[in-house]
């Protein structure tokens, strides 16, 4: 998967170090098995095998592959309160990396960060000597939004 | 995953000669769109990075977590 742009039109030496790390994090998507995880209920009286496939904060739902292959949706609250707190701190990093990061096709317009980057002369890109307008082509689940200044 | 890039600079030229000399060829949202694009919601500085889902909710304002999330596949 190609997440970098080109930058061979500026020398690598002039890059900042800080974006060099950036731009490598970003390469590094889209590798590495997703984490299977013993799952336990509310009670304490029952655990699964699975692995984590979708997380809902608004309909407050976790979807998981179980071990016999069917997609298990549930609610989070039966769930113990250990693999709540996973799902808190844990759960949209392991969706992300696991993910290819980006959605699917023309769905801008159903994509809340999306929608607004989709209008008309809001995303630029350079192009030679300037800048000029920019679509995304593919609709992303996760942003990294760097703020920058020369100042 | 997209990498959006804000500039905090008021005057284009000035975010442009940045971008150039850092090498910064991703998608730039400019200042004066910043209020359009949705973003400046984020109250971010210069320096500062969000990573955010698609829904425009914020997972971490930690560049170092942003950094481990994004690399957790490693």
């Amino acid at each position: 998967m190609t997440l970098l742009p080109s930058v061979d039109s500026v020398s690598p030496i002039l890059m900042n170090p800080k974006i060099l790390l950036f731009a490598a994090s970003l390469a590094l998507i889209g590798q590495g098995p997703l984490a299977a995880r013993t799952w336990t209920s509310a009670d304490g009286s029952k655990t699964f095998e699975g692995e984590l496939r979708d997380l809902s904060e608004t309909a407050k739902t976790v979807t998981v592959l179980m071990e016999g292959g069917k997609l298990r949706t549930f609610k989070i609250s039966l769930l113990s309160e250990e693999d709540r707190n996973f799902l808190k701190k844990e759960g949209h990093k392991i969706l992300l990396a696991a993910s290819d990061g980006e959605g699917d096709d023309n769905a801008l317009q159903d994509n809340k960060i999306g929608k607004n980057l989709a209008k008309e002369g809001v995303l630029s890109k350079i192009e030679g000597e300037s800048f000029v307008g920019h679509k995304l082509t593919k609709t992303p689940d996760y942003y990294i939004v760097y703020f920058s200044a020369s100042w | 995953m997209a990498l959006v890039h804000v500039s905090c600079d008021e005057v284009e030229a000035d975010a442009l000669t940045w971008a150039r000399q850092e090498g910064f060829t991703w998608p730039t949202i400019l200042f004066s769109d910043l209020e359009r694009a949705g973003l400046a919601r984020y109250d971010a500085w210069p320096g500062e990075v969000r990573l955010v889902d698609s829904a425009g909710s914020v997972l971490t304002k930690d560049e170092g977590e942003a950094f481990a999330t994004i690399s957790l596949k490693n």
